[in-house]
C-alpha cells in the first residue's frame, strides 16, 4: 500500500488489490494522523479541536472511517505506545465543520493486477503462453 | 532466506550467463541500431528477425549511421545498451526462479535488486538489466508470435528501469504540443488520450506519443519514447490518412489499430519538450470539448494508478515522483465533446496560454 498526501485529499493505492482510493480532506486530516502515530483518543482530541460538530457524531464517524480502512487492509491494528498528541490545527485558525469523513474506492484499475500473478509455467519455466494479454486492457470509448 | 547480496550476485551471474547467449550467437553480428532517448544515446542491438523491435524507436533514431557489431567509432560507451534476439537464435534458457517466484506485473521474485532487475513481459519475453553495466536484454519466445501491443512499445519495462537513474519516470499518457511546450493526457486504457493526440498529430500538432513517455521533474519535461499509436480496430477507418501505416490491417476484429508514424508524420513527431500542463480527459455529453481546472490530486488518480499497476517495479517512488509532478505543473479536466476537432483547438488554445 503506497499513499500521496495533498492538502486536502489523500491518494491511496494498493498494489496487492489493485484497487486505489481518494480521500476528501477531513479523512486526510485522520490518515495524518494515524501515520503520525496518534492513539484513538488523540485523534477524535485533535478532531475535536480542529472541526465542530457534536462530539458524539465526531466520535461514532471516526470509528466508522477507522473501520472501513481496516476492512480495506489500509491499516492494522497496532498495541504499541501512541507517538503523542499531534494538533491538526494551530490554535487561533478558524474551525470547520466535521463531516463524515470520505473514502472512496477505484476498482476501474482491477484488471490490470487480477489477470496477475502468472502461475502456470511450461517446461522451461517460463510464463506459459495461455497467460497472454494487453496490458491495460480498454473499456469504453477511444 | 538468501541474503540480498547473495540474491543480486545470483541475479548478476544468471544475466551474464544469458547475456552470453547474445554474444555468442552474435558472431558474425548483429543489427545495430542507435537512439537518443531523453538526449541520451541507447544501443540496440538486434539478431535473427526481429528488426520489427525498433519501429516504434524509429523517430529517435540517431543522426549517426547504424554501426557495425563491434560498436567502433563510438565516442564514450552508449548510456545504454540492449541485447535482442528470440528463441529462435539461441534456445531459452533454464529458469532460475520457481513457478511461485513469478509475480503479479511480470515481476520475478529475487531480481527486484537497485542493480539487477529482470521481468517478464507477459509470456512472450524476458526482459533484464544490469544497472550497473547499463546493459540489458530482451530475449522473446519468438519474434514471429510477438503480440502486437510488444511491438508498440518495446522494452518499455527497461526503460523505466533505467529512467528512474536519470531521474525521469516512464508514465502512461499521451503528449502532443506546440513550439516545443506539451500537455501529457493522463487516463487509463480507452479514455481517449490516443485519439486525442492522433487528431492532434493530423491536426498539425506536435506529437511525442499515445500510450508512454518519459516524464521529468526539474524542469517539467516530457520525452518521446514511441512513436507508435493505437486505436480500437473499429476506428481505424477514422484515419484514412495513416492507412499506409497501419502495421496489423488484417486483423483488426481482434487487436487495437497498430500505426507506426515515424515515416508517415516524421515532420510533426518530436523527441522532447517542455511540459506545460497535465491534462486529465474525460468523456461527456457536450458537443465540444471544454477544459476546467482540476487538482493535482485529481490528476494524479487520473496519472498514477495505469502508470504503476502496469508497470513492474513502480511503487512507493514512483507514486512519489508523479505527486510532486502534479504539484508542478497545472493540471486540468478536458472534458470531450463529440465534435472531436473541439478537441484539438482546446489543447492548440491551452498550450498557447500556458507556454
Amino acid at each position: 500500500m503506497i499513499h500521496e498526501t495533498f492538502d486536502d485529499e489523500v491518494v491511496i493505492v494498493d498494489l496487492e488489490s489493485g484497487v486505489y482510493y481518494s480521500t476528501d480532506a477531513i479523512a486526510a486530516d485522520i490518515w495524518s494522523m494515524i501515520l503520525a502515530g496518534s492513539s484513538f483518543e488523540e485523534l477524535v482530541e485533535a478532531l475535536l479541536t480542529r472541526y465542530t460538530g457534536e462530539p458524539a457524531l465526531i466520535q461514532s464517524h471516526t470509528v466508522a472511517f477507522l473501520d472501513r480502512l481496516l476492512a480495506a487492509r489500509l491499516i492494522e491494528p497496532t498495541d504499541g505506545p501512541s507517538a503523542g498528541t499531534a494538533a491538526l490545527g494551530e490554535s487561533g485558525l478558524p474551525r470547520r465543520v466535521f463531516s463524515e469523513p470520505r473514502l472512496e474506492p477505484y476498482t476501474d484499475m482491477q484488471d490490470l493486477l487480477l489477470l496477475d500473478p502468472i502461475h502456470e509455467v511450461d517446461e522451461t519455466g517460463w510464463p506459459a503462453a495461455a497467460v497472454e494479454r494487453e496490458p491495460a486492457k480498454t473499456g469504453d470509448g477511444t | 532466506m538468501e541474503p540480498a547480496v547473495a540474491r543480486e550476485a545470483s541475479a548478476l551471474e544468471y544475466f551474464e550467463r544469458i547475456l552470453e547467449r547474445f554474444r555468442c550467437a552474435a558472431n558474425p553480428g548483429a543489427l545495430d541500431r542507435e537512439f537518443t532517448i531523453a538526449g541520451r544515446s541507447v544501443l540496440v542491438r538486434v539478431l535473427g528477425a526481429g528488426e520489427r523491435m525498433t519501429l516504434a524507436l524509429e523517430h529517435l533514431a540517431a543522426k549517426a549511421p547504424a554501426r557495425g557489431a563491434d560498436g567502433s567509432g563510438r565516442q564514450g560507451a552508449p548510456d545504454l545498451t540492449i541485447a535482442v534476439w528470440d528463441a529462435a537464435t539461441s534456445g531459452l534458457p533454464a529458469a532460475a526462479w520457481r513457478p511461485e517466484d513469478l509475480r503479479p506485473r511480470g515481476e520475478i521474485r529475487g531480481f527486484g535488486s537497485e542493480r539487477v532487475r529482470a521481468y517478464f513481459q507477459g509470456a512472450c519475453a524476458l526482459a533484464m538489466v544490469d544497472l550497473g553495466q547499463r546493459q540489458g536484454l530482451y530475449l522473446a519466445r519468438s519474434f514471429e508470435s510477438l503480440p502486437y501491443y510488444e511491438l508498440s512499445a518495446p522494452f518499455r519495462s527497461l526503460f523505466h528501469a533505467w529512467a528512474e537513474t536519470l531521474g525521469l519516470h516512464l508514465v502512461h499518457a499521451a503528449a502532443v504540443g506546440l513550439r516545443g511546450d506539451a500537455v501529457l493526457l493522463a487516463a487509463r486504457g480507452g479514455g481517449g488520450k490516443s485519439t486525442a493526440a492522433l487528431l492532434g498529430a493530423l491536426a498539425g500538432l506536435d506529437y511525442l506519443g499515445d500510450d508512454y513517455c518519459l516524464v521529468g521533474c526539474k524542469p517539467p519535461s516530457v520525452f518521446s519514447l514511441y512513436s507508435s499509436a493505437k486505436v480500437e480496430g473499429r476506428d481505424a477507418s477514422r484515419f484514412p490518412a495513416l492507412a499506409s501505416c497501419l502495421w496489423n490491417p488484417d486483423r483488426l476484429d481482434t487487436e487495437k489499430a497498430l500505426f507506426f508514424l515515424a515515416q508517415r508524420l516524421p515532420q510533426c513527431i518530436r523527441p522532447q519538450a517542455r511540459l506545460r500542463l497535465i491534462l486529465v480527459p474525460r468523456f461527456s455529453d457536450a458537443d465540444r470539448t471544454t477544459s476546467r481546472p482540476a487538482s493535482p490530486a485529481d490528476a494524479l488518480r487520473a496519472l498514477a494508478p495505469s502508470t504503476i499497476f502496469q508497470q513492474p517495479g513502480a511503487g512507493a517512488s514512483s507514486l512519489h515522483f508523479l505527486g510532486r509532478l502534479v504539484r508542478r505543473v497545472p493540471c486540468r479536466f478536458l472534458d470531450l465533446g463529440a465534435d472531436r476537432d473541439s478537441t484539438v483547438a482546446v489543447i492548440a488554445e491551452l498550450l498557447s496560454k500556458n507556454a
